[in-house]
């Protein structure tokens, strides 16, 4: 079950730095679809939950406690990997 | 006068010249002619050089103990004849190698029978020099007049995978070496030896290879070990069967590895044990609790030495008592046979199995040096195989583990502590455990209240076991001013000195010593003075069932020189109590 | 019939740190198993001391976690009674290369078919950052205040002195990678060691994912021959600059198993436990007369 990134994210970083596998990837400045936040890829996450340790803004849930109105960002953070730039955006 | 089968021989020489073979093969041929005996080895720690004997008592009634004196000794040396001499009883036959160092005037003037034989002579005329020791026997043989037959089948049998050629050897040596003693020696020695006709065929054998008929019996089918005196001969044992009866052994690299993989093999539906001494149960003390912890069978045989530390490698001792009983942190059932005869040694060995596996805890079998490597004859019958049940508790079959629903549960809370037990394997029964403490799933848990309840779910097991614990063996009158308190090895000299003290003393006799059988000892030891006879310094039993019976012990016999108790031990401390 | 990542689901959450190691060797486990098409009833995880020994309370298998220093030994029971089972040892560099060294040793020499998975952290972590044998010379902790004072001691290296048969090197920063070493080292028949490069967040400053990430390569990147032992003992010897990753040697012998003939009519554990024959009985007695 894999940690996801939710729409508190403010881009600030540290999940990435500190994600032991790299599986945490921004997406592109100022694009539209992606730019607002950084995504997880569910499929490489170990949900060691370092991730969720370090958010300043709380903006990380593992997949069952994702709450209710966030609950779009599940599939929001595999869509990144698989329809939009994925691991390239790095 | 003559007296008749009712004598004991003693070979001694030193490390490697062949006591332990001589001696094994004599003991043979006396049993083939229908006679009683006990043999009693005793060895140092070393491969050459030293003293070693090996004692057979000899009789035509049962026997159960050694006797300290000698009628007839073999010193294969110079050393050994000095060592052993005083035992000799006066006018008691010493049969030596006419080149060896010896005045036989010295010998006569002192009581003794010299009776010096040509032996290596008569080895290199008939065969080969390193054929003396069967001169020897033939020698003793011949002495006390003992059908020479009984001599030949045994050494037809010992030396038939050496071929035709040895066996006619040693055969003519044994036969020369036998009428040149017999003409010399035979008419002025007072004790023969004759067979007994219509004598049933026995088995003579040692406690430890009781113990391993009993556990493979008892459906024992894996061992491991590191090698031990005086445990080594179990696994050995085991080893030259592992095809004929299936099982598997394992020499292990250390005695933790041992235990380890018994407790491995036990964990995973396999009846196992680890043989030791002291030294290695020192080391295997940790992955008892384990064992203990997880409620995964174990029988572990613990042949007790002289201790502490390497101590006495070679001699007996019954020092460990305590120490078995506690061994490991913690609080957690196990239980303590200490089978005291051959006979229960077998008993025990299938026994043993039984209870690890009902009550899914060790057992441990104490059993010493004396018992491990002493040889009695005893009745075909006395190893009851028939008796012997396999009886595996609440281990979950093929069809129950297809019943199950749900999570299954490896420690439920039951009534009396024993929770179904499936191995590993079945998709329906897939769990983990921990030496944590843990749930009734398996994992790891702190949390209090669950503690308190595994707590006592594991003792309750100690309770629910105690219906299986026998009550003291008694022996002698119902009545006596002594009774005569022992534990294991003892019973042997104990009876023994029950027979000889005509109605003085009775003996009360412990075999399965915990959970303590503190209700029927109290009802055994009611009337007389209590004498606990153990071979140990600080008197552990004597410890032990003050603590469980409140009893007052009124006195004891200690003995912690690496010897076994004598029937004189024991009489003149009866003696001494003046009763 | 395979098990599922559901089958191998475990409820109990990890008590390890965030961003250990140790999720990434649960993962890869986990992967390896359902890659290699097991189940979890197949499965036996034996487990030592320490935190990612706690490994079998995570994963839906059956597991016995044992004492410090012992899984090996207790594998090998299981082992010799049910060659049927699939073992696997997981236990920490202390539990593996301080008390259970001779085991280790052992092992390999004995090739019994187990696949031991090696946690190395550098580091003692459930009991708070001493140092443990598989810690660089001059690593700084309570208990080697002059830094320690050892020449570190190395799993891939001691494996291959010992005649071990299969040794690997993964990293618990690349899953996927170590999910393929952990599959290959189930389905190699005899010891196969995986050793697991891991930091420990918490207690080792100085290993750290970024100082593995520096120095760790794939030695199937440089043309390395897993069937060359001597070259595998020379990769064996880099450490400090340069951290090889992959299959350093793998080759087939006899395994222990094989080569019991007892244990070739089948498994101990799985044969219906029946008293002697009287057939037996009489040999047995006539041992003894």
């Amino acid at each position: 079950m894999a940690y996801v990134i939710t729409g508190l994210c403010v881009r600030d970083g540290s999940c990435a730095e500190v994600c032991p596998v790299e599986c945490i990837v921004p997406g592109p400045e100022g694009d539209p679809q992606w730019g607002m936040a950084y995504f997880i890829n569910p499929d490489d996450c170990i949900e060691c939950g370092a991730c969720a340790n370090e958010c300043p803004s709380n903006a990380i849930f593992p997949e069952d406690e994702v709450p209710e109105e966030y609950k779009e960002w599940i599939a929001k953070n595999r869509a990144f990997y698989e329809e939009g730039p994925g691991y390239s955006a790095r | 006068m003559t007296i008749v089968n009712d004598m004991t021989f003693q070979i001694a020489g030193a490390a490697g010249q062949g006591v332990e073979s001589s001696g094994a093969g004599f003991a043979e041929a006396l049993a083939k002619g229908g006679l009683h005996l006990f043999g009693l080895q005793d060895y140092m720690s070393r491969i050459r050089g030293g003293l070693n004997f090996f004692q057979i008592r000899v009789h035509e009634r049962p026997l159960y103990a050694h006797q300290e004196a000698v009628h007839l000794l073999l010193p294969l040396n110079e050393e050994a004849l000095e060592g052993c001499r005083a035992q000799v009883v006066k006018g008691g036959g010493i049969i030596y190698d006419e080149n060896l160092k010896v005045d036989r005037r010295i010998l006569a003037g002192q009581g003794y029978t010299p009776m010096p034989v040509p032996l290596v002579e008569i080895a290199r005329e008939h065969g080969e020099r390193v054929m003396a020791n069967t001169a020897a026997l033939g020698a003793a043989a011949g002495v006390v007049e003992y059908s020479y037959e009984r001599l030949a089948d045994v050494i037809r049998q010992n030396f038939r995978r050496k071929g035709g050629e040895v066996v006619a050897a040693n055969l003519r040596v044994a036969r020369a070496a036998y009428l040149y003693a017999r003409e010399r020696y035979a008419a002025d020695f007072e004790w023969k030896l004759a067979e007994v006709p219509g004598a049933p065929r026995r088995m003579v054998l040692s406690g430890n290879q009781a113990f391993a008929l009993g556990a493979v019996a008892g459906g024992c089918r894996f061992i491991a070990a590191y090698p031990m005196t005086p445990a080594t001969s179990i696994i050995e044992w085991m080893a030259r069967h592992e095809q004929q009866l299936g099982l598997v052994t394992k020499h292990a690299e250390d005695e933790i590895a041992a235990i380890c993989m018994a407790i491995g093999a036990n964990f995973a539906g396999v009846r196992a044990m680890a043989a030791t001494s002291g030294g290695g149960f020192s080391l295997m003390v940790e992955a008892l609790g384990l064992a203990g912890m997880c409620e995964v069978p174990l029988v572990l045989f613990e042949a007790q030495r002289g201790g502490p530390s390497t101590g006495l490698p070679t001699r007996t001792e019954q020092s460990d008592l305590l120490f078995v009983l506690h061994a490991s942190q913690g609080e957690f059932p196990r239980l303590v046979l200490a089978p005291g005869t051959v006979e229960e040694c077998f008993e025990c060995g299938w026994r043993a199995f039984n209870l690890a596996e009902k009550y899914q805890t060790p057992v441990i079998v104490l059993s010493d040096q004396l018992l491990a490597s002493s040889l009695r004859t005893i009745e075909v019958e006395a190893l009851d195989f028939d008796r012997v049940v396999i009886d595996r508790g609440k281990l979950l079959g093929q069809e129950e583990l297809d019943a199950l629903t749900g999570p299954y549960k490896r420690h439920l809370l039951t009534d009396d502590g024993l929770s179904p037990r499936a191995v590993p394997g079945h998709p329906k029964a897939v769990y983990a455990t921990a030496s944590d403490e843990h749930d009734e799933l398996g994992r790891i848990s702190e949390e209090m209240n669950n503690r308190r309840k595994m707590v006592q779910k594991r003792m309750k097991k100690l309770e629910t076991a105690r219906q299986e614990i026998a009550p003291p063996t008694c022996y002698g009158p119902a009545e006596a001013a002594v009774v005569l308190v022992g534990w294991g090895s003892t019973y042997g000299v104990l009876r023994e000195a029950v027979d000889r003290l005509n109605g003085q003393a009775r003996l009360v006799h412990f075999r399965d010593l915990w959970p303590f059988p503190a209700q029927a000892a109290a009802e055994a030891l009611r009337g007389g003075r209590l004498l606990v006879v153990e071979n140990n310094y600080t008197g552990q039993f004597r410890r032990l069932l003050q603590s469980e019976t409140c009893l007052q012990v009124d006195h004891t016999l200690s003995r912690y020189d690496g010897r076994p108790f004598s029937v004189d031990d024991i009489l003149t401390r009866v003696q001494e109590l003046g009763v | 019939m395979a098990g599922s990542a559901q089958d191998y689901a475990s409820e109990v959450k990890p008590t390890w740190c965030p961003g250990c190691g140790n999720y990434g060797i649960l993962n890869a486990l986990r992967q390896a198993l359902i890659q290699v098409g097991l189940a979890p009833h197949q499965v036996f995880i034996v487990s030592g001391i320490g935190c990612g020994s706690k490994l079998p309370d995570y994963i839906h298998a059956n597991g016995f976690m044992t004492l410090h220093g012992r899984p090996l030994p207790i594998a090998t029971g299981a082992r010799l009674a049910n060659p049927g089972l699939k073992v696997i040892t997981v236990h920490g560099d202390g539990d593996s290369m301080g008390l259970g060294m001779g085991h280790f040793i052992h092992a390999a020499r004995r090739n019994i078919e187990i696949v031991d998975l090696i946690q190395n952290n550098q580091i003692y972590g459930l009991t708070k950052g001493q140092y443990s044998p598989t810690s660089d010379p001059g690593f700084v902790t309570s208990t080697s205040p002059e830094g320690a004072l050892e020449a570190a001691a190395n799993p891939v290296a001691l494996a291959l002195a010992a005649g071990g048969t299969f040794v690997a090197r993964g990293f618990a920063g690349d899953p996927r990678h170590l999910a393929d070493l952990i599959a290959a080292a189930i389905q190699h028949k005899g010891y196969a060691l995986v050793e697991i490069l891991q930091p420990c967040v918490t207690f080792n400053r100085k290993n750290t994912y970024d100082w593995y990430r520096k120095r760790v390569y794939q030695l199937e990147d440089t043309g390395h021959d897993p069937g060359d032992r001597v070259a595998a003992f020379q990769k064996a010897l880099e450490w400090e600059e340069r951290i090889p990753l992959g299959l350093f040697y793998q080759t087939r012998r006899p395994t222990y198993e094989e080569q019991v003939s007892v244990l070739q009519a089948g498994p101990l554990a799985t044969r219906p436990l029946e008293k002697l024959t009287p057939a037996q009985v009489d040999n047995l007695r006539a041992e003894f007369m």
